[in-house]
């Protein structure tokens, strides 16, 4: 669960993150006081209604679809060192993890969840939050909640996507932006005493690290766990990641049929192999 | 390995076969080795006798021939029988018997003499036999032994006139003697070699007796030929990793003409007209051609040719391969294609289906591709010919879409690109400023709500009464998905399963190593390998919440589909996106065909015309009728419950091909009048008047002269699914159920270019561009305007659903007690995949269930089918003219209430595509796709 009082950063100009310019202005909006990791089932017709009008009851799969393809999207940028799945339950809650290869947080393995509103992509900008509170300056200390909303001002659909929310998610742990605080205690030591900031950030990634083989925190069959290396275990499910599904190969028994020349809109213009005779 | 799998397949014939005088011999076997070998040798003095006494004087005495018979067939078991011990794989041990037969090269002798004396037809069937049964059975290798082999190449020699053949009485026992052969030489592959040597020396440049003496018999029926194919095959897979063997069969046999020419031959004894009874026939199935024999001996020779290019040596396979195309293809297929009567058109299209579905070996299929492709026949590509027949009479319209159907599963580069992807390439079609759209996804559904949006309103479910609500396909949303549980509030479509499930097989990025499986035991993620295990929440579905199956068994099969397809084209040479062939660097597609004299042939009725042309084309249809009425009345008495549709159509159909004949000769002298002309939209496949439409511009008035030349043009294939698709309401219920589904399978590519063009509706086409948007907003206007016009179209949509509800399950129970006519159709239904079927019916996992659904559907098929019939047919009770009349108006309405329900489904397709589409993640190339 996660607790109340998160600290509300209080509105005011931001800049612009250099690595994400894209995302123009940065307004930081009030955050919600109350952080429920509990999706609410939206009720069909009024979701409907809302994103595509004449066929409510059609509604959830369009909302359903919309977040896969947002998934699919995410998969499509293999992004650096980010890993998330969505929850068995519901596709408005994604479980993630971050890797961290260099920098202040390097080697910080960081178990986060997002939660998408079910009013996506109409509504506000997924929340991210973090299993363990990373000590940041943007990471609530109690919640662990990222401040997603000063780089989404306003969720935007076909312009802003979740896969923008993971990047940005990594990215603060390479480049520091002190502005506007979640967590002000971070941010006084990173102004005025660096080392103990440092040390305390190497604390936290050390915490965190130590809970990486806890239970997840949410219960659902697809939460990410992390266990140490078992070969009974691993090594199987490694070897089917390297391997295509049977299904697949079971197929048409003729598939893949092709024989036109890379570059070439000519039927048949792949060359034959030569015969030796 | 295939080639082993095949193997395994020809199982050498055991001793259990054997009859006659070898069947029992006195087990000798059982006795020690020195005591069989004395014997042996004792039969051999004496046989040796009688061999050198007649040395001299050949001829000799009945006597002798029977003392030698003896003899030999003890001394042959014994040698069959010889167990020698030890030994291994690389060197066999010889056994005492066998080292005497080498050492006196005692079978030579024996040969020899009955060579010399004179061999009867008699003594070759004794001597044939003996042989198949030494080779058969013994427990030494043999033909290793040049002193087997040899006489056995001298007996087989003297046995065959190298001009005649071999006698009839002798054939059955040459090819199993042969037979045995082939199989000892791919249990040991150094026979062949060794045969190919003797061969050298003894024959000269017609040696491979062995291959020789088998080619007459591979188009044999039964049996024989069973046999001769199988021992040729041995040789064409022994003899796969063997150059020379496999250059003297590709020069100095005639293996591959034989067979190819062969074909031909075979071909041309098919039945010029496939009789059918059921209206809804389209395609040559199983249980279709085993009935005929012409056609099995044909498939046998076929599957043969097929063996054959999967195992022999690249040489055979290539010379085979052109042998097939320019001795079988071009010659024969060519013109069979092309032949002017409709019933020949519709079996050589069926045909040529059939072939295409049998063929599994890919350099064959290329063969038969490469032809429809590129040959020309008159002009025309044998792809032009077959593509036109789309827009042709109901009959040949499905064969052609079932051919079109099994071209599109190939999944093949060259073909999409002919067909479709050549025309959409230079990305004329869609406004300059939206060429970058084509590669976008549809993120928020929008395309498949538009979709969904066409179905008409007249076909939105209603309330039943209570009576037949069983039978209401339900749908999401239907009943109130929140009520039922709060902490599954949401379908689990498909996709997001079969997502989380690719990517941990698959090795995504996106999925990290982990150990949930230990403490979620229900996890799919313990089921990874089987996406549709009953663990998964795919499965839980049904149970919870049936209502909600209706549009999730469309996103399954749409996602199957896509995935399937985009799994076959990961090998392409480019995406086709738009920019990959680059559109400028495409080549120009060919523009709108000029003419066609087969187009006007086999013209459709209905198809080219607007309503206004169709009604009075029928009207004038219906004078005709009624004035041959009453010579031939096509009703009257009770009989006529069960009327043939099929001979209704063709009826009509002929009448209206006079119709028109006639219109096209009162016409050919005169101008070309406005109102003649048909509108543009149709102009590709408009018939008679193609010629000289095409000169008097009647795509664009305003450049008379010369083909228009930037118009965009989106190829044949799509202009003749677009015209039949907009002539939905007046094709055949089967008609309908074949074209949706060619357009499901063209729809289920993943390639941009095919993709939008067909499913993204937000995109924006050239003015002249017909979208499949526009052309569904055109039936549903017409399916309202019918609708509005019949107050009693609920009922009978209603009834028509109960029917196709029927049938659907008829299909699924897969019960021996169809009604005949109904059997027809299952394969037709379940071709169209599940559409109805599956939409209604969930009893898949219960027998009991299945088998109840089974008898529930034949009741309903008798009361509530056949009574829509009858209601849609009730005119058919009276008799003389007005009886015609309304069958003819019947059957209009027949079609329109049918088509209703089959658009509503396809238009749920089509969404469910279209959402798939846009969860769809291609495969990466294989490894190794360049070869």
């Amino acid at each position: 669960g996660i607790s109340d009082g998160e600290e509300q950063g209080g509105p005011g100009e931001q800049r612009s993150s250099p690595t994400h310019p894209p995302f123009g202005k940065k307004q930081l909006p009030s955050i919600p006081k109350n952080a429920v990791p509990i999706t609410k089932a939206a009720s069909p017709a009024s979701s409907t209604e809302s994103a595509n009008g004449t066929h409510a009851s059609y509604g959830p799969f369009y909302l359903e679809y919309s977040l896969l393809a947002e998934f699919t999207l995410v998969i499509k940028q293999r992004l650096p060192g980010i890993y998330v799945q969505p929850s068995y339950r519901s596709t408005l809650m994604w479980f993630g993890v971050i890797f961290i290869r260099h920098g202040l947080y390097q080697d910080g393995v960081f178990k986060f969840t997002v939660y998408i509103p079910d009013n996506f992509p109409d509504g506000d900008c997924p929340r991210v939050i973090f299993d363990t509170p990373v000590f940041h300056p943007l990471v609530d200390s109690v919640s662990g909640e990222l401040d997603v909303r000063r780089a989404f001002t306003k969720w935007r659909r076909n312009h802003n996507h979740i896969w923008q929310v993971l990047m940005y998610a990594r990215t603060i742990f390479y480049k520091i932006n002190t502005m506007d605080p979640l967590n002000p205690e971070a941010v006084v030591l990173y102004d005025k005493d660096f080392q103990l900031f440092k040390s305390k950030v190497v604390d936290s990634v050390k915490l965190c690290n130590s809970h990486l083989f806890d239970q997840p925190k949410i219960d659902d069959p697809f939460a990410i766990s992390f266990s140490p290396w078992n070969p009974a275990v691993h090594e199987e499910a490694k070897d089917k990641m390297f391997r295509w599904p049977e299904d697949y190969n079971k197929g048409p028994l003729v598939s893949g049929l092709s024989w036109v020349k890379p570059g070439s809109t000519q039927p048949f213009s792949k060359e034959d192999i030569p015969l030796q005779t | 390995m295939e080639v082993m799998s095949w193997l395994s397949r020809l199982n050498p014939r055991g001793p259990g076969t054997r009859t006659g005088r070898h069947a029992a011999p006195t087990s000798p076997c059982t006795a020690d080795p020195e005591t069989c070998l004395m014997v042996f040798e004792n039969h051999w003095r004496q046989v040796s006798r009688v061999l050198k006494q007649r040395e001299s004087s050949v001829g000799g005495y009945a006597d002798d021939l029977t003392a030698v018979r003896n003899h030999t067939d003890q001394m042959l078991c014994l040698l069959a029988e010889e167990r020698p011990a030890g030994g291994d794989i690389d060197s066999p041990a010889v056994g005492p018997i066998l080292k005497m037969v080498v050492a006196e090269n005692i079978l030579d002798e024996l040969v020899q003499w009955h060579v010399r004396r004179g061999l009867d037809p008699d003594s070759q069937l004794e001597l044939l036999k003996l042989f198949e049964m030494l080779i058969g059975q013994s427990h030494q290798p043999l033909l290793l032994h040049s002193a087997v082999l040899q006489p056995l190449l001298n007996l087989l020699g003297a046995c065959v006139d190298p001009q005649l053949g071999s006698p009839p009485a002798l054939e059955s026992s040459l090819v199993l003697l042969l037979n045995q052969v082939c199989v000892c030489m791919a249990k040991e592959t150094a026979v062949l070699e060794l045969i190919f040597r003797c061969g050298l020396v003894q024959q000269g440049p017609t040696n491979l007796l062995i291959f020789s003496l088998l080619v007459p018999f591979i188009h044999r029926d039964g049996s024989l030929g069973q046999q001769a194919r199988d021992a040729l095959l041995l040789v064409m897979a022994t003899s796969a990793s063997n150059h020379s063997v496999a250059r003297h069969i590709a020069e100095n046999s005639y293996f591959c003409p034989v067979l190819a020419t062969g074909l031909s031959a075979l071909y041309s004894s098919l039945p010029r007209k496939i009789e059918v009874r059921g209206d809804d026939w389209h395609a040559l199935r199983r249980e279709d051609w085993m009935a005929v024999s012409s056609l099995v001996l044909f498939m046998n020779s076929l599957e043969f040719c097929n063996a054959v290019v999967q195992v022999a040596h690249p040489l055979v396979r290539c010379q085979l391969l052109d042998y097939l195309h320019n001795g079988f293809l071009i010659p024969v297929m060519g013109p069979a294609l092309h032949k002017s009567s409709v019933d020949e058109m519709i079996a050589s299209t069926a045909y040529l289906d059939l072939f295409l579905r049998s063929i599994t070996e890919t350099s064959l299929l290329k063969t038969f591709l490469r032809f429809i492709l590129l040959h020309r026949h008159d002009n025309d590509t044998i792809l032009d010919t077959l593509l036109t027949r789309i827009s042709s009479n109901s009959r040949l319209c499905m064969v052609s879409l079932s051919l079109f159907k099994t071209l599109l599963s190939l999944n093949c580069e060259d073909l999409m690109l002919q067909l479709v992807l050549r025309y959409l390439l230079p990305c004329t079609h869609v406004m300059l400023s939206q060429r970058r759209a084509v590669r976008e996804t549809d993120l928020y559904g929008k395309s498949a709500d538009k979709f969904l949006s066409l179905i008409p309103e007249c076909c939105r479910i209603t309330p039943a009464p209570s009576s037949e609500r069983d039978d209401e396909p339900a749908f999401w949303g239907k009943g109130s998905p929140t009520s039922e549980s709060p902490v599954h509030p949401r379908p689990s479509t498909p996709s997001r399963l079969a997502l989380f499930i690719r990517q941990q097989s698959s090795g995504g990025q996106a999925i990290p190593p982990s150990s949930g499986s230990e403490n979620a035991p229900s996890s799919p993620r313990g089921s990874v390998s089987s996406p549709l295990s009953p663990d998964s929440p795919v499965h839980q579905l049904p149970d919870t919440s049936e209502g909600e199956t209706g549009y999730l068994e469309y996103l399954r099969d749409a996602r199957k589909g896509i995935e399937l397809c985009s799994w076959a084209c990961r090998d392409w040479s480019a995406p086709y996106d738009g920019e990959n062939p680059s559109p400028n660097s495409a080549l120009p597609p060919p523009p709108p065909p000029m003419s066609n004299p087969s187009l006007s042939m086999v013209q459709e009725h209905f198809s080219i015309m607007d309503p206004a042309q169709q009604r009075a084309s029928v009207e004038r249809l219906i004078e005709e009728l009624l004035e041959r009425a009453p010579s031939e009345p096509l009703t009257g008495d009770s009989k006529c419950q069960g009327i043939s549709i099929e001979a209704f159509h063709q009826e009509l159909r002929e009448l209206e091909e006079r119709v028109r004949e006639r219109r096209v000769l009162s016409r050919s002298s005169e101008d070309l009048t406005d109102e003649d002309c048909l509108p543009v939209e149709t102009e590709q496949h408009s018939s008679e008047t193609k010629t000289e439409s095409y000169a008097t511009g009647v795509f664009s008035p305003a450049r008379p002269l010369g083909p228009p030349l930037a118009q965009p043009y989106t190829g044949p294939f799509i202009t003749v699914l677009f015209s039949k698709l907009e002539s939905m309401m007046q094709n055949s219920l089967y008609v309908n159920i074949l074209l949706t589904g060619v357009v499901f399978q063209l729809a289920c590519y993943p390639q941009p270019l095919l993709r939008s063009f067909l499913l993204n509706t937000n995109m924006v086409f050239q003015p002249s561009v017909k979208s499949l948007i526009q052309v569904l907003g055109s039936v549903k206007n017409r399916i309202e305007a019918f609708a509005a016009t019949h107050e009693d179209f609920p009922a009978m949509l209603r009834k028509a659903r109960r029917f196709l509800v029927a049938r659907g399950k008829l299909d699924w129970s897969d019960s021996p007690m169809g009604v005949p006519t109904l059997r027809r159709s299952d394969s037709l239904i379940k071709s169209r995949k599940p559409s109805l079927g599956d939409l209604i019916l969930r009893h898949t996992n219960s027998p009991t269930r299945a088998r109840h659904a089974a008898q529930l559907a034949l009741a309903h098929v008798r009361d509530g089918g056949q009574s829509l019939h009858s209601a849609l047919f009730r005119g058919g009770a009276a008799s003389g003219a007005s009886g015609l009349e309304k069958q003819a108006e019947a059957l209009r309405v027949k079609n329109a209430v049918y088509c209703a329900v089959i658009f509503s489904e396809f238009l749920k397709e089509l969404a469910a595509l279209a959402q798939e589409h846009s969860v769809a993640l291609p495969f990466p190339p294989s490894q190794g796709a360049e070869e």
